[in-house]
C-alpha cells in the first residue's frame, strides 16, 4: 500500500511539474499572441489605456501602451474592451463529487481523487472569468486532505491541475457529530501522535543506520530518536503522517476554517504551538469577523464568507443590524480574498460583483480588485505566477466588454495559459441559458440586412468592376480570421485532452 | 412743566409714529418671515440628473430645486438658489426620481427573521384531526392520543419535521425513539407527532409557517377564496422596518400588494415608504389581486374546512389549477346572478359583500391584476379574462418568455419581476419559480410592452435598484430600466401626475446616488421625499 501510494504521489507531482512548466500534455499554444487596444487593469499597477499585452508561449512577456507587436505575433484587436487578470476562486469544493470526508483526520487524501471535471461548475466558472480555482475539501472535517489549484479546463483532474499539494485543510469548528472539545482534543491527539510516531521511526532509523555501519552505540531511546530525526527522509514516513510532517516543515499552508468568533483563538493557538502559524490562512464563517481583534493580532490572510453582509436581529430590541464584513477586515489591515456567493439569486454569484460591493461600501477599488486576483494568488503561494498582468506571469486573462466592476459588462473571452479557452460568441449554453437566440437572431438579421443593403449599394456604385464585389463573401476577412484562430486553439485543446 | 408736556407730546407723537412704523415694519417682517417659514427649499447640486421624462434631456451636472415639497426648478449649475436653502451637494453623484415598486410584498423578511428566530408562529397551529387520531389508534398508538392534542404552542420547544426529508438535520424524535418516524408522511401535514409533539410539515409549509406568509400573513384575507371587498391598507404596519429597507434602497412609493393566497384577493394600496403616517396612503383602494397557479392551494390553508377542523391540501378547495379557474369563474357568474336577483347556489360561494366589487371589476371601475408565473397560468389568465371581458395587469410572469406571442397579442400591461437566476428565500420553496430567465425583461421591452419591474419581497442586494441593474445586464438601456422602476409603474398605479419623474410640479421625491444610478459600485446616499431628506448616508 505504502509504496504504491508514494508512487502515485510521485507521478502526480511529476505530472504537475510537467503541466505547469512546459505543458506538453496540452496543445501547444500559439507562439506569440498580442492583445492590442484594450484598457488593461494589471492590478499590479495603474490602469493603462490602449495597451498591448504580449503573450509568448503562455506567459506574459510585455505590457504597456508602447509595446511593439512583433511581426510574427498573432494580433487580436481588443479595442473597446477591458482586460484584467484571470479571477481566482480562493476555495471551492463544488468541483468534488462528494464534498466532505467521513474520516475526521485524513491528511493523506488528495482532492484530485474526487474531482469531477465534467461538473457544470467548472464551465460556469470559466464563463464568469475565473481561471484558477483552489479545490479544497469542505468544512466538515478536523484535518482533511490536500488541495489542488486547478484551471477550469481539461478532461482529467491531472490535466486541470496547476499546482498539486497546495494546502492542507483543517477546521477549528466542530465537524458534524463533534463538539468543540472533541474537535480540539482530536487536533492535540493527532499532533501528539505525530511526534510519537516520528520518535519511533527516528529511533529505528538511527539504530538501523548504526547497525549498517557496524558502529553500534547504545545511546538510549530518547537520544536515538533525537539523533535519528536528522537522518529521516520523506520516504520513511507513512501516508498518515507525511503530510502533517511536511506541514510543520513549511512545505505547504494550512487553510483553517474558523466558523465562529470563538474558533479563532484556538485555531491560532494550535497553529502557533505546532509552528505553522506563518503558513496559515484563515477561512472565516459568517460571524467570525466579530473576533476581529484576534484576527488582527494573528495578522494572517483571511478568506471572507460568501455573504459579505452579516445581518443580525437584536434579541431584545428586535432591531436589525448590518455589518459589511470586508470593511471590518480592511480596517484591521488584513489581506483578504473574496469568493462568489452561490446562494445568491444572481449578482453575488460573480466575483466581480463581490468586488463591486466592496467599492460601494468604501473600500478602495485597487484593494477590491486585489481581493479577487492578487490576494488569493499570494495566499496560494503563487503570487509570482498568477494574479496580475505583469511580464513573467502566466497569461490568464479575462476580456470584458466594459469595466469588470460594472454589472452590465460581460466576459467576452478568457485566456488561460495564453490560449483562448472561452469565447462568449461561441457559447451555445449561454445562449441557451439566456434564450438569446431570438434576441440575437433579430439583431443579426438586422445587421445582415443592413450589410446586404450596403453591399448592394456598393455593387451598384462599382458596377463596372464586378470582381471585388464577390470577394468578401468568398473569404473571411482578416479580422475574422484573427479572431477565430485562438478559439480554434481552445477547442483543439479540449479535443486533444479527449484523446488521452 | 411745559417741557415735559411738550416733550411728552412730541415724544408721544413720535412714539406713535415710531410705533406705526415699527408695526408696519413688523408686519412686513412678519409676512416675510411667514413666507420664509413656509418656503421650505431644498437644493440638490452638482449631480447628473436622470429621469426627466417630460421631454427634458438628462443633465450632466445640474441643480434641482424642491420648494415646499414639490419640484420647483430643474436646470444646470447656473440655476439660482435661495441663499438660505438646505443644499445637498454630491460631486460625481447623480439623481433619479424616487423608485416605485409596482407590486411590493411588504414585510416577508421580518416575518421570517422574527418568527423563525423565535421559533414559533404567532398563530396557533392546527391539532390533528379526529380521523388521523383514529388511524393512529388503529396502529396501536392510542395511548398517545391525549398527548397529541396538546397545543403545540404550549410545548417548550416547537420544532418541525419534514416528512419527505427526514435527514435534513431535523429528524423527529432523534430517529430511534420515534416509532412513527416512517409514518409521519402518512399522517399528513399539519399534524402533531403523538410521540414527540412536533409538527409535521414539508419544507415549504415550514417556511410558510415560519414566515407567517398566507394564511398567517396580515396581507391576505383567507376566510374565503374571493375577498375583493377587503383592503390591504387596513393591515399595513407603517412602522415596519421593511419600509426603512425600501427607503434605503431608494424606493419611495410602493403598491402594497396582498399575498397571493386567495384566488380573488384583497385590494392593494399605493403607499409612501416614509414621511408622516397621516400622508402615507396615496390611494387606499387599489387593484384587486387575483392569483392563478398553485399559490392559493400551496400557501392557502386558512379557508374553511368542510370537516370543521384544521385544513390540509385534501380538505381545502380549490386544490388544483382547475379548481382555481373554477372559483374564479364561479365568482363572476355568482356576481351576475346576484345582480339579476337570482339566488346564488353551490359550494364555495363568495361572500355577498364581494359581489359589488366583482361587478365593479367586470365593469372596469375596479382595476384587476392577475399574478401568474407559469406559462399555462399566464395563458389561463388571458383565457378567463377574455371570457369575462376583463381588463387586467399581468404580474410576476416568470415564464413570459415561453408565451411571448400570447402576451404581445393582448395589450395587458405587465409588471414583471423579480429577475433572478436561481430562486432564493420564499421563492426557493415554490416549484413555480424554477425557470426564470435573465433576458425575459429584454424580450418584453423589445416587444414594445413597456413593463414595470418589481422586486416583490426582495430587498437589499436583490431590491428594486438591483433589479434595474439586472435588467441592464439583460440588455435594457439605462433609460428603459429607469422608466420601468419609475414612470411606468407610476402610470400603472395612476399616480403619474404626482410621482415617477423629475418634472416641475411633481412631488419632490428624489434619490441621490454616489455614482451612476443602478451601478454595481454605487448606492443611494440620500433619499428625499416631498422635499424632506428621509435617508441620509452621505
Amino acid at each position: 500500500m505504502k509504496p504504491l501510494r508514494c508512487g502515485l504521489i510521485g507521478v502526480a507531482v511529476a505530472t504537475c511539474f510537467a503541466v505547469s512548466s512546459r505543458q506538453p500534455a496540452l496543445a501547444a499554444p500559439p507562439e506569440k499572441v498580442a492583445l492590442t487596444g484594450a484598457r488593461v487593469i494589471p492590478v499590479a499597477g495603474p490602469e493603462i489605456d490602449g495597451a498591448t499585452i504580449l503573450i509568448e508561449r503562455g506567459k506574459i512577456t510585455a505590457v504597456g501602451a508602447d509595446v511593439k507587436v512583433p511581426f510574427d505575433a498573432m494580433e487580436v484587436d481588443c479595442s473597446g474592451k477591458v482586460i484584467m487578470p484571470g479571477l481566482i476562486e480562493p476555495q471551492s469544493w463544488r468541483g468534488l463529487d462528494i464534498a466532505n470526508e467521513s474520516l475526521p483526520v485524513a491528511p493523506f487524501l488528495d482532492v484530485g481523487d474526487a474531482m469531477d471535471p465534467s461538473r457544470l461548475y467548472f464551465e460556469d466558472a470559466l464563463r464568469d472569468g475565473i481561471t484558477t480555482i483552489h479545490v479544497i475539501q469542505g468544512h466538515n472535517t478536523v484535518i482533511a486532505g490536500m488541495s489542488r489549484v486547478v484551471r477550469p479546463i481539461g478532461l482529467t483532474p491531472d490535466e486541470m491541475t496547476l499546482d498539486l499539494h497546495t494546502a492542507i485543510k483543517m477546521s477549528a469548528s466542530p465537524r458534524n457529530g463533534y463538539d468543540r472539545m472533541q474537535q480540539m482534543a482530536t487536533f492535540r491527539e493527532t499532533f501528539r501522535e505525530l511526534e510519537e510516531y516520528i520518535d519511533t521511526i527516528a529511533e529505528k532509523k538511527y539504530e538501523d543506520e548504526l547497525e549498517k555501519d557496524k558502529k553500534k552505540v547504545d545511546v538510549g531511546p530518547s537520544e536515538a530518536a533525537k539523533r535519528g530525526r536528522d537522518k529521516l527522509l520523506d520516504a520513511d514516513y507513512d501516508d498518515a503522517h507525511l503530510n502533517l510532517m511536511r506541514l510543520k516543515r513549511g512545505d505547504f499552508d494550512a487553510w483553517i476554517y474558523v466558523g465562529a468568533p470563538m474558533d479563532v483563538a484556538p485555531a491560532v493557538a494550535l497553529a502557533t504551538e505546532q509552528g505553522f502559524i506563518d503558513h496559515t490562512i484563515l477561512l472565516l464563517g459568517d460571524e467570525t469577523f466579530k473576533a476581529i481583534g484576534e484576527l488582527k493580532k494573528a495578522g494572517r490572510p483571511v478568506v471572507l464568507p460568501e455573504d459579505l453582509f452579516y445581518r443580525e436581529r437584536d434579541p431584545i430590541t428586535g432591531e436589525i443590524s448590518e455589518t459589511f464584513i470586508p470593511a471590518k477586515v480592511h480596517e484591521a489591515g488584513l489581506m483578504f480574498a473574496l469568493q462568489p456567493n452561490p446562494n445568491s439569486s444572481m449578482a453575488e454569484r460573480y466575483l466581480t460583483y463581490q468586488a463591486a460591493l466592496c467599492v460601494r461600501n468604501g473600500i478602495p477599488r485597487q484593494t477590491a480588485l486585489e481581493a479577487i486576483t492578487l490576494n488569493p494568488a499570494t495566499m496560494l503561494g503563487m503570487g509570482d505566477r498568477l494574479g496580475s498582468i505583469e511580464p513573467g506571469k502566466i497569461a490568464n486573462l479575462v476580456i470584458y466588454s466594459g469595466d469588470p466592476l460594472d454589472f452590465g459588462s460581460w466576459v467576452e473571452q478568457v485566456y488561460i495559459d495564453g490560449i483562448m479557452a472561452y469565447d462568449r460568441n461561441d457559447d451555445p449554453r449561454l445562449a441557451e441559458i439566456l434564450r438569446l437566440e431570438d434576441v440575437q437572431r433579430k439583431a443579426e438579421q438586422a445587421k445582415k440586412e443592413a450589410e446586404e443593403a450596403a453591399k448592394a449599394k456598393e455593387a451598384e456604385q462599382a458596377q463596372p468592376k464586378q470582381e471585388p464585389a464577390g470577394e468578401p463573401g468568398a473569404e473571411p476577412s482578416p479580422a475574422e480570421g484573427g479572431g477565430d484562430s485562438p478559439a480554434e486553439g481552445g477547442r483543439e485543446r479540449r479535443r486533444r485532452g479527449d484523446g488521452q | 412743566m411745559n417741557l415735559p408736556r411738550t416733550a411728552g407730546f412730541s415724544i408721544s407723537t413720535l412714539q406713535y409714529l415710531a410705533r406705526l412704523l415699527a408695526a408696519a415694519a413688523l408686519c412686513v417682517g412678519f409676512w416675510n418671515g411667514a413666507a420664509r417659514a413656509a418656503d421650505d427649499v431644498l437644493v440638490i447640486r452638482g449631480v447628473s440628473i436622470h429621469g426627466r421624462f417630460d421631454g427634458g434631456e438628462d443633465i450632466a451636472r445640474g441643480t434641482v430645486i424642491i420648494r415646499n415639497g414639490r419640484i420647483a426648478a430643474v436646470g444646470d449649475m447656473n440655476l439660482a438658489a435661495p441663499g438660505d436653502a438646505t443644499v445637498i451637494e454630491v460631486e460625481g453623484g447623480s439623481i433619479t426620481p424616487g423608485l416605485i415598486d409596482a407590486h411590493a410584498l411588504l414585510e416577508p423578511t421580518d416575518r421570517i427573521t422574527d418568527e423563525a428566530r423565535n421559533g414559533r408562529p404567532r398563530q396557533p397551529l392546527p391539532v390533528p384531526s379526529p380521523d388521523v387520531l383514529a388511524r393512529l389508534a388503529a396502529a396501536g398508538h392510542d395511548h398517545h392520543e391525549e398527548d397529541a392534542k396538546v397545543d403545540p404552542l404550549a410545548a417548550p420547544e416547537l420544532t418541525w419535521v419534514q416528512p419527505d426529508n427526514m435527514v435534513d438535520g431535523e429528524s423527529c424524535c432523534d430517529g430511534s425513539e420515534c416509532a412513527l418516524a416512517s409514518s409521519h408522511e402518512a399522517m399528513g401535514e399539519g399534524n402533531v407527532c403523538p410521540v414527540c409533539g412536533q409538527v409535521i410539515m414539508s419544507g415549504m409549509d415550514r417556511l410558510r409557517y415560519a414566515s407567517g406568509l398566507a394564511p398567517r400573513s396580515s396581507l391576505v384575507e383567507s376566510s374565503s377564496e374571493v375577498v375583493p371587498h377587503t383592503y390591504v391598507v387596513d393591515s399595513i404596519n407603517f412602522r415596519s422596518p421593511d419600509f426603512d429597507r425600501l427607503v434605503r434602497g431608494g424606493v419611495t412609493t410602493v403598491f402594497a400588494a396582498p399575498d397571493s393566497a386567495a384566488v380573488i384577493g384583497p385590494r392593494g394600496a399605493v403607499v409612501r415608504t416614509a414621511g408622516p403616517i397621516k400622508g402615507r396612503v396615496m390611494q387606499d383602494s387599489g387593484d384587486v389581486l387575483a392569483s392563478f397557479g398553485s399559490d392559493s392551494f400551496r400557501f392557502g390553508g386558512g379557508n374553511q374546512s368542510p370537516f370543521g377542523t384544521y385544513v390540509t391540501n385534501r380538505t381545502r378547495r380549490p386544490n388544483s389549477r382547475m379548481g382555481v379557474a373554477w372559483v374564479f369563474r364561479k365568482a363572476f357568474y355568482d356576481a351576475e346572478k346576484h345582480a339579476a336577483g337570482q339566488p346564488v347556489t353551490g359550494a364555495d360561494q363568495p361572500p355577498v359583500e364581494a359581489f359589488e366589487s366583482l361587478s365593479a371589476i367586470r365593469g372596469g371601475q375596479t382595476p384587476l391584476r392577475i399574478k401568474a408565473r407559469l406559462q399555462r397560468d399566464i395563458e389561463t389568465a388571458y383565457r378567463l379574462a377574455e371570457e369575462f371581458g376583463l381588463k387586467f395587469t399581468l404580474v410576476e410572469a416568470t415564464e413570459a418568455y415561453k408565451c411571448m406571442p400570447a402576451i404581445t397579442a393582448h395589450d395587458a400591461p405587465v409588471i414583471f419581476g423579480p429577475i433572478y437566476v436561481d430562486p432564493t428565500g420564499v421563492r426557493a420553496f415554490s416549484e413555480e419559480t424554477r425557470e426564470s430567465l435573465l433576458s425575459t425583461i429584454k424580450m418584453l421591452v423589445d416587444a414594445g410592452l413597456q413593463p414595470a419591474i418589481t422586486a416583490m419581497d426582495l430587498r437589499e442586494e436583490d431590491g428594486l435598484a438591483r433589479q434595474a441593474m439586472y435588467a441592464m445586464r439583460a440588455g435594457l438601456t439605462f433609460d428603459e430600466a429607469l422608466k420601468a422602476v419609475t414612470l411606468t409603474p407610476a402610470k400603472m398605479l395612476g399616480v403619474a401626475d404626482e410621482v415617477g419623474s423629475i418634472e416641475v410640479g411633481k412631488r419632490g421625491d428624489v434619490v441621490v446616488w454616489n455614482g451612476e444610478p443602478f451601478g454595481a459600485t454605487s448606492r443611494p446616499v440620500a433619499v428625499v421625499m416631498d422635499g424632506k431628506v428621509v435617508y441620509d448616508a452621505r
